[in-house]
């Protein structure tokens, strides 16, 4: 009999043996990341083993492994192991702001600190009892907190870890508080527990549910970057070394989601709560579609655009949230965060490659790029595409189901909101496509390398992005038990 | 039928690699890829020929019931050759139009790209299918218009061709999906066989008909969307003849055909098409009068045209359309020739103003006779397809007794017969202004529209050659059950009377133009859409530039009071909109107070006010300490003994911690900053603490209110003996019942005193080496405020 949570302790003592390799054996660090990279990917496949269990199975009743759990644990695992490329690319540049006492100084830790990351997201998105997400969530954050900040020479870095450790701690007292709440009304912290007992819960204590439940959707609200909570994004993605902004924007967004969804689950399908808790989302979802996309047509940073176009991503997602009462409500949002991690990764494996020899992420540091890059310029090209959902993309078919969701539950307004961004996002995405395109290179640019494993990464992703965009079903297969 | 939509795509690698060896004539090449679309679709065309309509299926996205379906009627296969055929001539045409600097390898593969999704959009019978490769299209003509990315006004206007088709097409999406949603279905065959009266949600259906046309009127540039096909007339001519007058544009006019036999018997349907196609008519004679630029013209006439394209579904009959393939060829035909003949115009000349040429009928004149007939037709001159087709539209509007119509199309026909005769005779006859220098065109340049205008003229005099393939094509539900049957001469009656008229009177506004010198020949200001959508745009883009600024928090000390006001109003709202009974519990409140709890209560208060009325940091701390130690006392008081140690130790553990690292601060940082807080700034903050300060108290009130059904403190009471053989009940919580917590806790502490140290300790070597990196200063922001 295999643990459920195998998975995790293994992913866990990866961590823990790539730090001991790290601290004791006098390796190129980069052998580190690779290693993480075949093992993960070793786990992964692993995960095609191990079959959803139905709740009774598992003892442990703050853990459960349904579809949903086993589809986001392969999500985060991919997701981490891109991460890890991204860092292998991006070392040099990381080296320039570390204090280097030693050649290759803190890159062991920049390489592993994803894995405990992994670990804890992995547990998060399996955690079926408050005290559980809480810990995972943690587990998370923490990491994060080190990994914003770990270019310590660089002001941007330590700036945006300060930033992230100050909301991020402003959010876990908002989710204690929350969980306090529910806990004193229902006095349960599992979430069956709470299913339980909230249909029975009485008027006058429905006030104080809500409240609860307001408290920790504010801290979910931050870690998937829902407006109003997102202002820690812009600084943060563009402060932090761009593989965590990858990773952050990804990976951590699909396990806050994961768990806003396992959270939201007792209350929507309780009638009492439920009109109140879709109002609520509902005026998430509109205000986070808005605000992401109408800033995001202003900005001249690449990643600060990639960041607010990460906070229109979630006003997307949220929409479809905001119809979990339509049956394709959950398969809408799995579809889209898979889509998610593959343009977001594409993007930022270009521009990495970009900034590395730009020396700048600035829109206009793409001026040309199709002339002097035509590789990086193509894949650039398809992932905003993507982002922007034109047809034939896997974005596209992200948007459209969720608006078919959304049609079908009768959230007609955000249907209608959600139209009318997308054309901004047109605006936007296509900007930089302009750029590259269009504008002549400055004189100064010269053209850009990529290393034979990033053209296969980069194609890779264009692949997929594509293929997934014209026969969605290998994913739309893996989330059909939803 | 893949092959058919496939080959132009297919034929894109092939036309990468030879581009750069054949140079210009690779446009012969790629005339292939259509013609070989056009052979396979008669070889289609005849296979299929005894069914009216054929459904070809492959199964796409099962989940979705999405196929990969195509839809082989009379409609589509004639859309289909239309593509094709122009396809061959336009690239004839832009082989020999492009000049050697061009990059042929681009142009060619867009334009490949293009007639792909074309022929996809034409031949799907599934809606979403459809869809897609409308988009497609789109993105093709944003390619194209964008050609000469260099210049700016290219640039302008392939973004604005974008942004308004791809808006409408997002428009036309929740469209179909609201259809689908209240149908069951995608497929337009179901749909047209269908009826409304099945389908749910008698509301919706009206929805998804208005969304839906408009997707078809922002592709054909019918107002109010008609400004984007002007601007996209900066791409090369070869695109504005096939992409902006033939075929792109003819897909709004599809697309109402499509959905003609699914919504016709919707009351809105009439007023809505008539009403939107026959007002952009008007509206885009009017502006075709009014303009100079040779392209412009015929871009304001095309909008013209595709509005009369348009309006004709409008009028048809309960029982159907009779002719809108016979209008649509007659448009094809003598507009394509028209755009093809201005640009070998603009190529031999280098101008496009209408008021600067002049007389060049001599240098070219077999151009000048293509010129003749596309103009003839375009003023509906008999002996035309123009006159054919004008006929037959004026005929449908006398029978269905649509006067209002009526007059809209005689009164834009009148003014369309002003421009026309100003497209012909300011340009090809009189004298050849001095400064104009003219080279003459090749023959090969010239064979093209040639070819457009004699198929206009002869089918124009014979038309009955056309009622074998026009009776061939109809589709069931959307053409009538009787045979058409043309001919050029009706007898004397109502249309002929007012075609009469309308030449006479045209002919007569032209020369009152003429006379004056067209001196009126600009657009108004407030008829320039385009402007006002670029100023729409700029304006949008400084809108969310200064909502970006004004929400913007990148300043931690900001972050707070939004959450907390978002926090405040959203908890007022729920409070507002849930039970009155909430503040039922208040009124009955203890208030009686012990005086311990007071003091303690009291000493609270005043030390917070210290924190905030002290100006040294050490001292505000200390302050803020005392506060905290005094919070243990109440821990106390109501008898929580371990939590009020955990409170001690982790009050005494943060001051320590603050103080160091205050010792390390230098000494001038030392002091809250002088900067003076703006009042507005200072009362917001007020009353946000003074709302904070109130949900606490109502918090505690309402907690205090209900006392938990099953304390756990007696059960540590009662237990203390005989589980822990202890009689303090603190000492056996502590180290008993919560022993792990205890060890959690103190684990805890020391790790974190372990982690200070090594901080402090490294901090203290590091300081003689190189110098500590200044505090994090929000750097991001000075930079971004100059």
């Amino acid at each position: 009999m295999i643990v459920p949570y195998a998975l995790e302790i293994s992913v866990v003592c990866v961590g823990i043996f790539l730090l001991m390799v790290d601290a004791f054996l006098k390796t190129d660090k980069t052998t580190i990341a690779w290693t993480g990279v075949v093992v993960l990917l070793a786990i992964f496949g692993l995960t095609f083993a191990l079959g959803p269990m139905p709740k009774g199975v598992i003892p442990e009743a703050f853990y459960v492994l349904d579809p949903t759990a086993l589809f986001f644990k392969r999500f985060l695992l991919l997701a981490t192991v891109l991460t890890l490329i991204l860092s292998i690319d991006y070392s040099p540049v990381y080296q320039k702001f570390v204090p280097a006492a030693v050649p290759q100084a803190g890159l062991g830790e920049f390489f592993t600190l994803p894995v405990f990351a992994c670990a804890g997201m992995m547990f998060m998105v399996s955690a079926n009892d408050f005290i559980m997400i809480f810990v995972a969530l943690e587990l998370v954050t923490i990491t994060f907190y080190v990994l914003v900040a770990s270019m310590r020479k660089n002001q941007g870095s330590l700036e945006a870890g300060v930033k992230y450790l100050i909301l991020g701690a402003l959010s876990t007292g908002f989710l204690v508080y929350g969980i306090t709440w529910l806990y004193g009304i229902t006095g349960y912290t599992s979430l069956d527990g709470i299913q339980s007992v909230l249909p029975r819960v009485p008027e006058q204590y429905q006030p104080s549910v809500l409240f609860g439940l307001g408290l920790v959707l504010v801290a979910l609200g931050f870690k998937v970057a829902a407006v109003p909570f997102q202002f820690w994004v812009p600084d943060v993605y563009q402060g932090a070394p761009t593989p965590v902004t990858a990773y952050l924007s990804v990976a951590s967004k699909a396990a806050g989601f994961v768990v806003l969804l396992r959270v939201l689950e007792p209350f929507v399908t309780t009638p009492t709560f439920q009109v109140k808790v879709f109002g609520i989302l509902t005026i998430l979802a509109a205000v986070t579609l808005i605000l992401g996309n109408l800033a995001a047509m202003s900005q001249q940073n690449l990643k600060r655009l990639l960041a607010y176009s990460s906070i229109a991503h979630a006003g997307y997602l949220l929409v479809a949230v905001a119809s979990l009462s339509a049956p394709g409500a959950k398969v809408a949002i799995g579809f889209y965060l898979g889509g998610y991690l593959l343009m977001t990764f594409l993007a930022f494996l270009v521009l990495l490659n970009v900034a590395k020899v730009s020396g700048g992420d600035d829109i206009r540091d793409f001026n040309g790029l199709g002339k002097r890059s035509p590789v990086l310029a193509l894949a650039l090209l398809i992932s905003m595409l993507s982002l922007a959902g034109l047809p034939f993309t896997i974005g596209f078919l992200g948007k459209f189901f969720i608006f078919e969701a959304a049609l079908a539950s009768g959230q007609y307004v955000l249907v209608v909101l959600g139209a009318i961004t997308v054309a901004c996002g047109f605006y936007y995405y296509l900007k930089v496509v302009m750029a590259m395109y269009w504008q002549p290179p400055a004189p100064s640019a010269t053209n850009i390398q990529v290393s034979p494993f990033g053209q296969f990464l980069i194609a890779l992703l264009v692949l997929a992005i594509i293929i997934f965009g014209i026969f969605p079903q290998p994913i739309l297969g893996a989330l059909t038990h939803l | 039928m893949f092959a058919v939509i496939l080959l132009p795509a297919l034929a894109v690698p092939l036309v990468l690699a030879l581009a750069p060896r054949l140079g210009q004539r690779v446009g012969y090449l790629v005339g292939a890829a259509p013609l070989g679309s056009a052979g396979l679709l008669a070889w289609l065309a005849a296979s299929t020929g005894s069914q009216p309509r054929v459904i070809l299926e492959i199964p796409w996205v099962p989940q979705l019931g999405v196929n990969l379906s195509f839809l082989i009627d009379g409609l589509s296969i004639f859309y289909g050759f239309v593509i094709c055929v122009i396809g061959v001539l336009v690239c004839w045409y832009a082989a020999e139009y492009l000049g050697r600097k061009y990059a042929h390898a681009r142009f060619y593969s867009c334009l490949l790209f293009f007639m792909t999704a074309m022929l996809g959009t034409v031949f799907s019978n599934n809606l979403l299918l459809l869809f897609v490769f409308w988009e497609l299209t789109g993105v093709a003509s944003f390619l194209l218009i964008g050609f000469f990315h260099e210049s700016d006004e290219s640039r302008r206007g392939a973004r604005q061709a974008l942004l308004v088709t791809a808006a409408t097409g997002l428009c036309m999406l929740v469209g179909i999906i609201l259809l689908g949603l209240s149908s069951g279905t995608y497929s337009l065959a179901t749909l047209a066989d269908g009826s409304l009266s099945d389908y749910k949600d008698g509301g919706w259906i009206a929805a998804s008909c208005v969304l839906l046309l408009v997707g078809a009127f922002g592709k054909s540039a019918q107002f109010p969307f008609q400004f984007w096909l002007p601007g996209a007339m900066a791409a090369p001519t070869p695109v504005s003849a096939y992409l902006h007058s033939a075929t792109m544009v003819k897909l709004g006019v599809f697309l109402t055909g499509r959905i003609f036999p699914i919504f016709h018997s919707l009351d809105l349907w009439f007023w809505l098409v008539c009403g939107v196609g026959f007002f952009t008519m008007l509206f885009g004679a009017f502006l075709a009068l009014r303009s100079n630029d040779l392209k412009a013209i015929l871009a304001y006439s095309t909008v013209s045209q595709l509005g009369f394209l348009i309006g004709a579904y409008g009028v048809g009959s309960k029982t159907g359309i009779q002719a809108d393939t016979l209008h649509v060829l007659s448009h094809v035909l003598y507009k394509g020739s028209l755009f093809m003949t201005a640009g070998i115009v603009d190529h031999c000349t280098g101008l496009r103003d209408v008021r600067k040429l002049g007389g060049l009928g001599r240098y070219m004149p077999v151009t000048a006779f293509s010129a003749a007939i596309g103009v003839a037709a375009l003023a509906g001159l008999p002996l035309t397809t123009g006159f054919i087709s004008k006929e037959l539209l004026l005929a449908d509007l006398v029978d269905a007794r649509a006067w209002v119509w009526f007059a809209l199309v005689a009164l834009s026909a009148t003014l369309t017969v002003a421009f026309a005769a100003r497209l012909f005779f300011n340009v090809f006859t009189g004298s050849k202004p001095e400064a104009l220098s003219v080279h003459r065109p090749g023959w090969a340049i010239q064979t093209p529209p040639l070819l457009l205008a004699l198929a206009a003229l002869i089918l124009g005099t014979f038309p009955g050659l056309l009622d074998g393939t026009l009776n061939a094509i109809k589709v069931a539900g959307l053409h009538g059950e009787e045979p058409i049957h043309l001919a050029l001469w009706h007898g004397f009656n109502l249309e002929v009377l007012t075609t009469a008229l309308i030449i006479v009177c045209g002919g007569g506004l032209y020369l009152l133009c003429q006379k004056s010198g067209w001196k009126r020949a600009e657009i108004p200001t407030f008829l320039r859409f385009d402007a006002a959508f670029e100023r729409g745009l700029d304006g949008l883009s400084v809108f969310s530039k200064r909502l970006t600024l004004a929400l913007r928090a990148d300043w931690p000390p900001a972050y707070l009071p939004i959450v907390i006001f978002f926090l405040l109003v959203s908890l007022a709202g729920t409070v507002a909109v849930s039970s009155s009974r909430f503040f039922e519990g208040f009124s009955a409140i203890d208030i009686s107070l012990s005086p311990l709890h007071t003091f303690v209560a009291v000493m609270i208060a005043a030390s917070l006010v210290g924190v905030i009325v002290l100006r040294r940091w050490t001292t505000q701390l200390i302050a803020l300490s005392v506060a905290g130690f005094f919070l243990t006392f109440y821990f106390v008081l109501y008898r929580a003994p371990d939590l009020a140690m955990t409170q001690i130790l982790v009050e005494s553990a943060s001051v320590v911690m603050i103080l160091l690292l205050l010792s390390r601060f230098p000494s001038s940082r030392l002091f809250r900053s002088e900067e003076k807080r703006e009042a507005k700034g200072r009362i917001f903050r007020v009353i946000l603490s003074g709302g904070v300060g109130l949900v606490m108290t109502g918090l505690v009130l309402f907690a205090d209110r209900h006392s938990h059904p099953d304390p756990i403190g007696p059960k540590y009471l009662e237990l203390s003996k005989p589980l822990a053989e202890g009689t303090n009940a603190v000492n056996t919580i502590l180290v008993d019942f919560r022993g792990f917590d205890t060890l959690g806790e103190i684990t805890v502490l020391l790790i974190a005193t372990l982690g200070a140290l090594g901080l402090m300790m490294r901090y203290k070597r590091g300081r003689a080496g190189n110098d500590p990196a200044p505090a994090p200063g929000f750097f991001l922001e000075k930079k971004r405020r100059p």
